[in-house]
């Protein structure tokens, strides 16, 4: 069939083609194809993509036992099972090593994050023997899966190994102690077959149920194996596995202290761990190798620490420092900073021999950035006692200090009770903010009101005493602290 | 036409460092007067922004299509063939984000659409024969899922999952939370 009104213009040039049909939606690779015979070699050039975000979850199942049910289990094959959930768009895939060369085009079709599920049993049965073998078998079995699902042209498909998470199973019908003497040896070579496997795939992000890491630190020599320089970050997470429930949790407070010494102390084989997320609180190397713990519950830690560590650490931030056990002398002698300050109202402020008056007062000149908490109730229940807690608060600051980021935190106001607790609020914070920028972080949770709204709120009558002269610009910012949940990225 | 703008065409920057200091005209045998006028005024309205670099392809933002700027979207709003002379002289000039504008302008035009859509807005014959279009049809079959993409996304990973829940013999309950979730 001819049309008579085609164009007579030139023809696009079927790499130009290509590059619209790669800029346009997946969809519109279909479509592409049947427009034309010009479009149809076009789209031929483009490579579709399926990308996928792995998570690799390891099993520790229990050993063989030797009666007939467990003679009859026949799980021996892997399982893979892929579709956890779906983004839509993974830039890893985007910039992969083709974009920069003369490879035809990619389009992203399907990027999603996927989790594989590994019994450690088929560790062998792997044999993996470098990376790129390693992946490959991976790989495949991943292609297996999604092939006959949806038809999809897997060949193209990426896979970015971006997580593992190292879990002791235990078989729902036994009731092996998971920590049983007897059974280490097995386990901690299984364990030590699972970090090497994440070596291979070059992961970057390891998690530890409580069980795998305690299998690890017993194992003989502690912490073996080879070195993962691919790991920047590890956490430990709470195990969702029912038969060991309870020695699955993290609630040991010296066990966590001493794993976050461990990490400090450089024994764990990551040379490039830059981040330790627990339960309990963080551990963050930044770029200048010096230690900032983080969001601590405890303060245990700090009785562990090496003098080493402890001349390194400049951050210290813990929710216990108003223990009445916490003292001066524990301080480290280059903290820059340091927290958090419990603000009540009331009597605990009252008295001159408050805890905290004395942790103020002993601080390093090196400390320029102070944490401190105030929950939403002591803002709604304030008269005129705010704006002196504040200002007498301001005193007590060591003289370096330049920044103090203010957490409000508890049950929030109600709808109508969140402009007047603004306004109150700011308003208290005149004298405190000619002393130091004042960074305010939200994170109630539990009120009628969403943290964003009081968040937008409270910024819109911020300008507003800025434009009014009331507080200087920038002596007072609003954000919301984004809390670390110890997911995949 | 001033130097600084005549830059922004790599053609035209290596023919002047070709021939020097020259009065000489410049001949452009695949443009058209009235596309070198609009290719002119782009050029002057960015001769002072950064020239492209051979790494921008690996920068995200250059290679979305929804992130066109007020003065660009307003100069593209041209017919559809203007639209396609602007691409071609924009590739034989070798202006790289005159370019990008005109391909992510026809990338948008023809999101979500059908191929008859495409066609008829572009003016392009069907030269198929229904024999290779039904072909083309079966061949793509796996990308002409729902024209939506959110959907399609949800759709093919539901497809994924349901399979193997299916495979693993491990019940599907956890497909019905899932694409209830979905």
């Amino acid at each position: 069939m001819i049309n008579p009104n085609a164009t007579t213009r030139p023809p696009i040039p079927a790499e130009l083609l290509a590059h619209i049909i790669t800029l346009s939606s997946p969809s519109s690779l279909a479509a592409a194809s049947l427009v034309s015979r010009s479009w149809n070699r076009a789209a031929r050039t483009i490579i579709p993509t399926l990308g996928l975000k792995v998570r690799l979850k390891l099993h520790f199942l229990e050993p063989e036992r030797s009666d007939s049910r467990a003679s009859q289990r026949t799980d021996v094959s892997a399982v893979w099972l892929v579709g956890d959930q779906n983004t839509r768009f993974l830039p890893e895939f985007e910039r992969g090593a083709n974009v920069a060369t003369a490879s035809p085009p990619r389009v992203v079709l399907v990027a999603m994050a996927a989790e594989i599920i590994i019994n450690c049993r088929e560790f062998a049965a792997l044999r993996m023997r470098d990376p790129s073998e390693a992946r490959q078998i991976l790989s495949d079995g991943i292609r297996t899966r999604v092939r006959p699902a949806g038809r999809l042209p897997t060949d193209g498909l990426n896979i970015c190994f971006s997580g593992a998470m190292l879990q002791v199973m235990n078989n729902a019908d036994e009731n092996v102690t998971a920590l049983s003497l007897e059974a280490l040896p097995e386990r901690s070579a299984a364990l030590d077959k699972a970090l090497n496997l994440c070596r291979l795939l070059q992961i970057h992000h390891i998690q530890f149920d409580r069980i795998s890491y305690v299998l690890w630190s017993n194992s003989a020599p502690p912490f073996r194996g080879a070195s993962l320089p691919s790991v920047t970050e590890v956490s430990f997470v709470n195990s969702n596995n029912q038969p060991h429930r309870g020695a699955g949790l993290w609630a040991d407070d010296f066990e966590i202290a001493s794993a976050m010494e461990t990490f400090a102390s450089q024994k764990l084989p990551f040379p490039n761990a830059k981040r330790f997320t627990t339960p309990y609180g963080e551990l963050q190397v930044p770029p200048s190798n010096n230690f900032r713990f983080l969001n601590l519950s405890r303060t245990t830690v700090l009785h562990l620490l090496p003098p080493s560590v402890r001349q390194r650490t400049t951050s210290f931030v813990s929710s216990r420092i108003n223990e009445d056990q916490f003292t001066v002398n524990s301080l480290l002698p280059n903290l820059e900073e340091f927290g958090t300050i419990s603000l009540a109202l009331g009597r605990m402020w009252s008295t001159s021999d408050h805890p905290s008056i004395a942790v103020l007062a002993s601080l390093p000149a090196t400390v320029h950035t102070v944490h401190a908490t105030i929950p939403f109730a002591h803002l709604l229940y304030a008269a005129s006692s705010l704006f002196d807690l504040f200002a007498y608060f301001s005193t007590l600051l060591p003289p370096p200090t330049r920044h103090l980021i203010l957490t409000i935190a508890g049950a929030g106001p109600t709808q109508e009770d969140m402009r007047p607790t603004g306004r109150k609020f700011l308003r208290a914070l005149v004298e405190i903010s000619k002393r130091v920028v004042v960074e305010v972080r939200i994170e109630g949770g539990s009120g009628d009101v969403p943290v964003d709204d009081i968040r937008i709120n409270w910024k819109r009558q911020l300008v507003g005493l800025e434009v009014a002269g009331v507080l200087s610009s920038g002596a007072v910012m609003i954000d919301w602290s984004k809390r670390h949940d110890n997911g995949f990225p | 036409v001033d130097k600084e703008v005549a830059d922004r065409s790599v053609l035209l920057k290596n023919m002047l460092e070709d021939v020097g200091e020259s009065d000489k005209p410049i001949p452009l045998p695949n443009v058209t007067g009235k596309v070198l006028k609009k290719v002119i005024t782009y050029c002057e309205h960015h001769r002072n922004d950064p020239l492209p670099q051979p790494d921008d392809d690996l920068d995200d933002t250059k290679r979305r299509s929804d992130d066109i700027d007020d003065w660009d979207a307003d100069f593209i709003k041209v017919d559809n063939d203007q639209l396609f002379e602007l691409i071609l002289a924009a590739n034989y000039m070798d202006i790289k984000p005159l370019l990008d504008l005109g391909c992510k302008t026809v990338a948008n035009m023809i999101k979500g659409k059908t191929p008859e859509q495409i066609r008829e807005m572009f003016n392009i014959e069907n030269d198929f024969t229904p024999e290779e279009e039904e072909q083309i049809r079966k061949e793509n079959e796996y990308v002409s899922l729902p024209l939506d993409d959110s959907m399609m996304l949800g759709g093919i990973a539901c497809l994924l999952y349901y399979s193997l829940c299916i495979a693993n013999q491990s019940g599907c309950q956890h497909y019905h939370r899932w694409a209830s979730e979905s």
